[in-house]
């Protein structure tokens, strides 16, 4: 009798779980730490990027606070890279902060505050997307993130879960505009994303 | 040592690029170590991959040429089924039964023989493939049974490495023709679909010859027409939002040209049928706090049908000639839940649980006229498993990682409680060590406890044994990965295995034989391994030096190879279009199971691609055996014959053609 009692309650399950696609599950979240390393390595791929960087990759984490799902990913990613400080990216060292997203001038303050040079995008941003993406435009930042929409809408660079494998996504337009200039074996392993 | 790992060291002195880090490595991690994805170098195991590239380059055509091209590793045919020899071990005749078969995560063995498919009985066609995981070693500590001596984990394509239709035509040797189709496309980001159909006729050699035949009342040893196969397959997959449903369905039938288990020597009624199908649901989630859930429930069916002509007359009389059919029919749920959560950045715990209900397991033995029943039952096992995993990275260069899982076999074996350890240290920048020790179980199958024949007492039956208890591994093993600037790697590991209550068929003293737990054997090896990529070439050899013997009899196993020694190539030509794969496989001298020695084998393939030969055509053609070298494999106890004479050069042609935009290769 135990067959059908366990079956029934993974079915149920499953049908809970089926019923309720997360927004992260519907931009296929790559785990943290997996994320935080495809990222850095596809930042190895910029050309400019020491050059443009100086001496040191420093990551703002941006989220909103008051977004549960976007803290939580921030701080996930914040630990992940703690875990990879040994790594280097173009014989650059990596640091990384959270910047918690009011507005955008705070925004600006925090950048500059953290002589940031790279800006990872969480989850829950939606409504701050272009404001956020018009100041690293302007300030020729790197633009990175973990959800797939947000490529489209103009981050240069995601990491996502596709079914079950992880994805490069690549906007090339947003690459042009924020100054990277990545090297061409990156588009044969990249999903190249037009801007919607 | 532990000293110089615990010392604080300077801010980049340990400091290693993630330029050295390959691309691949994090796009294609290894699913099987651990049952979540994460790097080669960080696998509780010594892992090996074989990536969609190599596949195609090299033309390997089924799940057995795949791994053989990895070290350590070697296979037998008997044409009927292909076995797998895994770092010595490698009884013949044992269907695989000491290595776990997955397909994205699925158990395919089968609940009747616990078989491992191996070669064209596998239920995926081999251009389906993606890449195959071989985790070394055992595995019981998150799969439980089966995963004892290695876990081989098959990656399919799906509909986003598709895009499109795809269709490939393919003749060869031995009369051998062979096609598929396939479709599949990714709709709006999230709905995922491939579907897929495929064939092989072979009427497979036409004369073969066995010395131990060489009698005129059989025909001075020839047999003629009796080596065709014929393999179909279907699969259907859709996936949505982290949600996948598969169901697929394959069917192969195999004529035996051996006389295998004291048959009528040249009888065209020896042949095999394999069918396996399954339907599985599968749900994946990350949610923001890393935690991931992944659920999985299946159901799974297999059918085997075997025809045995044999003579039941004395010896001097005509003969009587009957024919005898074996039947199994199988069937299983299973179902799998897993949590996985990471912790600061460095912690990763996992947990999970798994039934296995194998709720129909019926084997027939019969003769058909006269009919005469010998073997009519049904039997059921259910398993339930609970493992718990730990990686726990400290101080930047160690990592610790501990599981243990607990199976309970309701009714028959009791509990099994199986740990594994591994400590991966990384020493200096691009050197790292694994030391792994764990231990592993295999549950007798339904076939090694219930299956009968004959009569007993006539010295030619096969009794049951129901009191048959599961074999149990244990392994302790040592690798070290040095990596040589961006391009090239070296890898050498020793390890030793020691297996109690090894299941083998033994023979009473009325001669009749049955399944039981034997004896302690043991397997000591090394292995070195190098990797260079350099100019697109890409160049892996391996050596492995091991020995597995029996601790009873102080002999060495059969079909246990001291040396075995592997060179694949692949070396893009004069455009990108055209690629080169070339492979040696070294196998020295081994014993059969009446200890006579087989000669040793060296085998060279070399394969042309010819990629985009028109828009959307992939030409590949391959010669097996190159320099056309006679070679055996040793025979089973099921065989008369000291060894199984193999193919010489055989010659292959495909032509795919591909429409639609692919991310992968062709």
């Amino acid at each position: 009798m135990i067959r059908p009692r366990v079956i029934g309650c993974l079915l149920a399950l499953l049908c809970s779980a089926l019923g309720s696609p997360s927004p992260a599950q519907r931009g296929g979240r790559l785990p943290a730490q997996r994320q935080a390393l495809l990222l850095l390595k596809v930042l190895s791929y910029d050309r400019k990027l020491s050059q443009r960087a100086g001496g040191s990759l420093r990551i703002a984490i941006v989220h909103k606070q008051r977004s549960r799902p976007s803290r939580q990913q921030a701080r996930a990613l914040l630990d992940a890279l703690a875990s990879l400080e040994s790594l280097t990216v173009q014989k650059m060292s990596i640091s990384a902060a959270l910047v918690q997203y009011t507005d955008v001038s705070s925004l600006e303050g925090q950048l500059e505050a953290t002589r940031s040079n790279t800006i990872y995008v969480a989850p829950g941003l939606d409504e701050e997307l272009r404001q956020i993406l018009s100041l690293a435009a302007a300030r020729k930042l790197n633009v990175i993130t973990g959800v797939r929409a947000y490529v489209a809408q103009g981050v240069t660079v995601g990491a996502v879960l596709e079914g079950n494998r992880p994805k490069i996504l690549l906007n090339l337009k947003a690459a042009f505009r924020h100054g990277n200039d990545f090297s061409s074996q990156l588009f044969k392993v990249a999903e190249l994303v037009d801007e919607g | 040592m532990l000293l110089l790992l615990l010392a604080p060291s300077p801010a980049r002195a340990n400091a290693h690029a993630v330029e050295d880090i390959p691309l691949e490595d994090l796009l294609q991690p290894v699913v099987a170590a651990s049952r979540y994805e994460q790097r080669q170098q960080d696998a509780p195991a010594a892992v090996s991959v074989v990536s969609e590239e190599a596949i195609r380059s090299h033309g390997y055509r089924s799940l057995g040429e795949v791994l053989r091209s990895l070290r350590g590793v070697y296979t037998v045919d008997d044409r009927s089924y292909t076995y797998l020899g895994l770092r010595g071990f490698g009884i013949p005749g044992d269907y695989n039964t000491r290595v776990l078969l997955l397909l994205d995560g699925l158990r395919l063995n089968n609940n009747i023989y616990d078989t491992a498919y191996m070669g064209q009985d596998l239920p995926i066609d081999v251009n389906l493939i993606k890449r195959v995981e071989l985790v070394r070693g055992p595995s019981s500590s998150v799969y439980g049974s089966n995963a004892f001596l290695g876990v081989i984990n098959i990656v399919t394509l799906r509909g986003a490495d598709l895009r499109g239709a795809r269709a490939t035509f393919g003749i060869g040797s031995l009369g051998t023709t062979e096609g598929s189709v396939a479709y599949g496309n990714l709709f709006g980001d999230r709905l995922d679909v491939l579907l897929t159909a495929s064939f092989i006729n072979s009427h497979g050699n036409e004369v073969l010859n066995y010395k131990e035949f060489a009698a005129p009342e059989t025909r001075y040893g020839y047999v003629r027409g009796q080596d065709a196969e014929q393999v179909g397959r279907v699969m259907g997959q859709v996936s949505l939002a982290g949600a996948t449903l598969r169901a697929a369905y394959a069917t192969r039938q195999k004529e035996i040209p051996t006389a295998s288990f004291g048959t009528v020597f040249a009888a065209p009624q020896l042949h095999y049928v394999d069918s396996h199908g399954f339907i599985d649901l599968r749900y994946s989630r990350t949610f923001a706090d890393d935690l991931a859930l992944l659920a999985h429930a299946s159901y799974n069916v297999y059918w085997f049908e075997g025809d045995y002509p044999y003579d039941y007359g004395e010896p001097g009389d005509p003969p009587l000639l009957t024919l005898n059919r074996d039947t199994a029919l199988g069937s299983w749920w299973n179902a799998h839940l897993q949590l996985s959560k990471t912790f600061l950045g460095r912690y990763k715990l996992l947990a999970g649980a798994e039934l296995n209900d194998s709720f129909h397991q019926e084997q027939e033995n019969f003769d058909i006229a006269p009919r005469e029943v010998y073997l009519d039952r049904t039997d059921s096992t259910r398993a339930l498993g609970a493992y718990l995993q730990a990686e726990l990275r400290f101080l930047r260069r160690l990592t610790l990682n501990v599981g243990l899982r607990y199976d309970h076999y309701v009714g028959s074996f009791g509990g099994s409680l199986s740990p594994r350890g591994a400590l991966l240290v990384q020493l200096f920048s691009e050197t790292h060590l694994k030391a792994l020790a764990g231990t592993a179980f295999r549950a007798p199958s339904a076939y090694e406890r219930f299956y009968v024949f004959g009569e007993p007492g006539s010295g030619t039956a096969q009794l049951f044994n129901p009191n048959l208890a599961p074999e149990r591994i244990q392994t302790y093993e040592l690798l070290l990965e040095q990596q040589l600037g961006r391009s090239s790697r070296v890898q050498l590991g020793g390890y030793y295995y020691q297996i109690r209550d090894l299941i083998r068929l033994a023979q009473n003293a009325s001669g009749d034989v049955s399944f039981q737990n034997l004896d302690q054997s043991h397997a000591l090896g090394l292995e070195l391994e190098g990797e260079v990529r350099w100019r697109g070439i890409n160049a892996r050899a391996s050596y492995s030096l091991q020995r597995s013997w029996s601790s009873d009899t102080k002999r060495d196993l059969a079909n246990s190879p001291r040396h075995l020694g592997k060179l694949n190539l692949l070396v893009p030509l004069s455009t990108d279009k055209l690629l080169l794969g070339l492979e040696a496989q070294a196998i020295s001298a081994r014993a059969n199971h009446r200890g006579h020695q087989v000669s040793p084998t060296l085998l060279a393939n070399a394969t042309l691609v010819y990629q985009e030969l028109l828009p959307g055509l992939t030409v590949r053609t391959s010669v097996k055996n190159l320099f056309d070298a006679r070679y055996s494999d040793p025979g089973s106890i099921d065989h008369v014959q000291e060894a199984i004479s193999q193919d010489g050069r055989t010659f292959w042609l495909t032509l795919s053609y591909h429409r639609g935009h692919s991310g992968s290769t062709r």
